[in-house]
């Protein structure tokens, strides 16, 4: 199984062109399946949604380009999901509270010690930890994961 | 005759009961996106997606995960 934060997963809707290492990831996605899948936190769903977001009010998106990609957003999270090549791990109170260990641990901010707390869960059958954000990638090192930036892979080819 | 109160414990927990045995993470999860779907799903095209973000990424000068870092460090 692979761990997909969303610095890595959005890239998916990217060409590497724009976006260092989206090729990999979107043979990472691509050839997911239900035995060697993709996991994240359902972080990932809010986050993903808010960077669309963001460029909508910079105006860097139409309002019709922006409604056109979210289509595509969320209809790969439900059909991945069915797939079972995406497993999301959910977001609660429980989990926040254990959340907040690596918070005080790695001084992460809330959105990263969910994802990293999301990979502890499944750390066990995890084989690779995608990430392109430093602060989480250190973290996740820091936990004994296997991690891979895309964004340093891209460039080394 | 059982008062208010013992009859609430009672539905409470018939409820309880069924819905971690009928209903898993997964089931919940998978119905969320299946309603996220409904509302913000309209047609399906990931190369056009692909060229439109390309295009705002040139447009912008800034990338999706850059964006991303810039929300993380805003949060």
């Amino acid at each position: 199984m692979k761990y997909l934060d969303t610095s890595a997963y959005i890239k998916y809707y990217s060409d590497e062109e724009s976006e260092a290492g989206a090729k990999q990831v979107q043979e990472v996605i691509d050839n997911a399946d239900r035995e060697s899948g993709v996991i994240s936190s359902a972080m990932l769903i809010g986050e993903s949604v808010s960077v669309l977001d963001k460029w909508r009010r910079m105006g860097i998106l139409t309002e019709e380009e922006f409604k056109s990609v979210l289509s595509d957003l969320v209809l790969d999270f439900k059909d991945f999901v069915e797939e079972e090549k995406l497993h999301i791990e959910d977001v609660n109170i429980v989990r926040i509270k254990a959340a907040v260990d690596q918070i005080v641990e790695h001084g992460l901010p809330i959105n990263d010690a969910l994802h990293l707390h999301a990979a502890l869960l499944n750390k066990d059958k995890m084989e690779e930890f995608y990430c392109s954000d430093k602060n989480l990638k250190e973290a996740a090192k820091e936990e004994g994961f296997n991690v891979i930036d895309p964004e340093k892979q891209s460039k080394k080819s | 005759m059982t008062s208010t109160s013992e009859m609430e414990k009672q539905v409470r927990k018939i409820a309880l009961d069924f819905l971690s045995t009928h209903i898993s993470q997964e089931d919940i999860t998978a119905e969320a996106l299946r309603e996220l779907a409904t509302k913000y799903g309209d047609s399906r095209n990931l190369e056009e997606t692909r060229e439109i973000i390309s295009k705002a990424s040139k447009k912008s000068d800034m990338s999706l995960s850059e964006t991303l870092k810039t929300i993380r460090e805003e949060a």
